[in-house]
């Protein structure tokens, strides 16, 4: 079922069995794993099924910290999230992002990686994926030209991506969603405050408001935040009616350990021998698996590092020294977005390239882009700001911070895959001259993923986290959050996958509770 | 003249070289003495990242390395620093030029030119590049 919010009388009360508010790529696979289970689902769209300019507006936010992408074009608000334009990369996370790690504060997940395998599986083909193998050799069995680089594999070894379409959400689930029979969409349905019984121990209501001050109610048994990581934030921030400090926030936490992935090209590789690259080589839109590097974890705890992979990048089709910020500037992102409403067209699609020795011969440099988590830093944080939005709710006050073990991080990175490839003949390396100091400096070309994660993150006490292994916010029995904010750490791969996997887990707990 | 002790053998261990590898041999004879010849000298002067980053870039790394290291500015200088890192242990055969430059990586003896990682020998090869180009 379907109703614009906007139809809906001022005063109206929505009642259901579980209610999500957002309907990206989080609260939808958590609202398609409730189809035919007998629950009465509200899903709450702030947006309609395309973007409005004074929807996508409340989005808008202060930037203090390091420079950031505008935060109104980094999130997408309206049905199917930021899914209307992300790029598609997938990856599981590796076991050692759930481990606690001596060397990395405020490591480790209360799950392994095991807790989620199953549903890493399930969310496989919500994104169009192939099938949940992520071993080079399944798919060098798959394409006998994907050869395996010389490495010393104690040190340096592969991480297998695979490529999402990329699957817009909006597009792909939107009659699936609408014919339900168990889930009741509504679009233009902004909620502006989440409400809590006296105690403040459990949520019994949230409050949509609309551009002209209407408002409704939306009850629940169990209510879902999936409005993304800085605005689940907002929202439990600004909902301080009954705890001053906002809800979940009894320890300080909620806002805190914002994280990023750092994305950029900081360095280069010269091949010194022909080697083909068919299984790290990328073009986009018909590459469905590539192979990037990453040091062991062996290597990882022995040099006192985060995660990250090294892509192999054509340097031609990603210039020297631009950050991702400013090569997808947001007017050429909502561009993709607009061409790309159901998926990529065939002029967006690359020509599929073989990268065989010969190639590499003729063409022997290479970018090195990294893909690096960022350590968990109290101090990068989302607040709020004093301004507030058309809907009077005040807007987020972002400031991203990084730590010296980011740039440690990155320079031994770089260090250690210019050892090991000079060492084992296959190529030197090129870091860039920001690089090379053991400082925290950075330079402007510093960029992220337009991936917010953490920030409400997963931790057993809520002295260290704000929701519990069961993505339950500490201290309110039925008020639970999706996405990527609750990842305790961030990984080196891109969230997606994780968000839609841990939706489907969430979802499934929610299921078999009465 | 030798130019460095380093590059002086005795015939026991020439011999015992030679022996163990016919390979080296021609690089052996060179070395026996410090009096290389311009295609000797060019022979170390071809570091394996020339093929791939072009004489150009390798003229400046080279450059830069001179900078870093004002004792290593004579050609002689740095033939025989490379040379050097072709002997190994008396009783082993000389190493090849590539040879040297994976052990350098291997051992750690490795520095940072103009960002790139290179083996100690190989940015000394770019060095004597730039100067036998200049």
């Amino acid at each position: 079922m379907h109703t614009d919010a906007r139809d809906l009388s001022d005063g109206q009360i929505l009642e259901g069995d579980v209610c999500i508010v957002g309907a990206g790529a989080a609260g939808i696979a958590a609202a398609l794993s409730f189809i035919g289970s007998g629950k009465r689902v509200l899903l709450l769209e702030g947006g309609g099924f395309d973007l409005e300019g004074d929807v996508q507006g409340l989005y808008r936010g202060e930037i203090v910290g390091r420079p950031y992408y505008p935060l109104e074009a980094a999130r997408l608000h309206y049905f199917g999230g930021t899914t209307g334009h992300w790029g598609g990369y997938c990856a599981p996370l590796d076991a050692i992002d759930f481990a606690s790690r001596p060397w990395v504060s405020q490591s480790g997940w209360p799950i392994n990686r095991d807790a989620l395998d199953r549903y890493y599986e399930q969310a496989h083909p919500l994104l169009d994926l192939g099938p949940y193998r992520y071993d080079t050799a399944y798919w060098q069995g798959e394409d006998a030209r994907r050869e395996l680089l010389p490495l010393d594999r104690s040190v340096v070894e592969e991480k297998v991506w695979q490529f999402s379409a990329p699957t817009r959400f909006g597009s792909k689930f939107r009659t699936q969603i609408v014919d339900a029979a168990n889930v009741h969409l509504f679009t233009h349905a902004n909620v502006v405050a989440v409400h809590t019984n006296d105690d403040v121990s459990a949520v019994s209501h949230v409050t949509i408001r609309h551009f002209d001050g209407r408002e409704q109610t939306a009850r629940a048994r169990q209510f879902v935040l999936a409005c993304s990581t800085m605005q689940n934030v907002r929202l439990l921030l600004a909902s301080n009616a009954q705890a001053p400090a906002g809800l979940g926030n009894l320890y300080d936490q909620v806002g805190r350990h914002f994280m990023e992935h750092l994305e950029m090209p900081a360095g280069t590789v010269a091949f010194t021998k022909p080697q083909s690259l068919q299984l790290y080589a990328f073009d986009f839109g018909v590459t469905k698996m590539r192979a990037e590097l990453r040091l062991s974890d062996a290597a990882q705890a022995d040099l006192g590092i985060l995660n990250a992979t090294v892509a192999l990048e054509s340097p031609s089709a990603l210039g020297e020294m631009l950050s991702t910020f400013e090569l997808e500037p947001p007017e050429s992102v909502e561009q993709f977005r607009r061409e790309t409403r159901d998926s990529l067209t065939a002029d967006m699609k690359a020509e599929a390239q073989n990268y065989s020795a010969d190639l590499v011969r003729r063409n022997p440099l290479f970018t090195l882009v990294v893909r690096q988590e960022q350590a968990p830093n109290p101090a990068s944080r989302v607040t709020l700001s004093r301004e507030r939005d058309a809907l009077q709710v005040p807007r987020a006050r972002f400031d991203w911070q990084l730590t010296r073990l980011d740039k440690r991080t990155m320079r031994l990175l770089y260090a250690t895959l210019g050892r090991e490839f000079g060492r084992l003949g296959i190529g030197r390396v090129q870091m860039r001259d920001w690089l090379v100091e053991d400082d925290d400096s950075w330079p402007a070309v510093v960029s992220g993923g337009w991936h917010d994660m953490g920030a409400t993150r997963m931790h057993a006490s809520p002295r260290h986290g704000v929701v519990d292994a069961d993505c339950r916010v500490h201290g309110l029995a039925n008020l639970y959050l999706a996405g990527a904010g609750v990842f305790s750490t961030a990984g080196a791969a891109n969230p997606t996958l994780t968000i839609v996997a841990l939706a489907l887990r969430l979802a499934e707990r929610l299921r078999s509770r009465h | 003249m030798c130019p460095t002790p380093a590059l002086a053998i005795d015939r026991r261990t020439f011999i015992g070289r030679c022996a163990t590898s016919g390979a080296a041999l021609l690089a052996l004879t060179a070395l026996a003495c410090g009096g290389r010849n311009v295609g000797d000298r060019r022979e170390l002067a071809n570091p394996l990242l020339l093929g791939a980053l072009g004489a150009a870039r390798v003229t400046a790394i080279g450059k830069r390395w001179l900078r870093l290291t004002p004792a290593e500015r004579s050609a002689d200088g740095l033939v025989a620093a490379i040379a050097a890192r072709l002997n190994g242990a008396p009783w082993a055969r000389a190493r090849t030029v590539e040879e040297a430059v994976a052990d350098d990586f291997e051992q750690g003896r490795t520095v940072m030119v103009d960002g790139w990682m290179l083996a100690v020998t190989e940015a000394r090869q770019c060095a004597l590049f730039a100067l036998l180009a200049g």
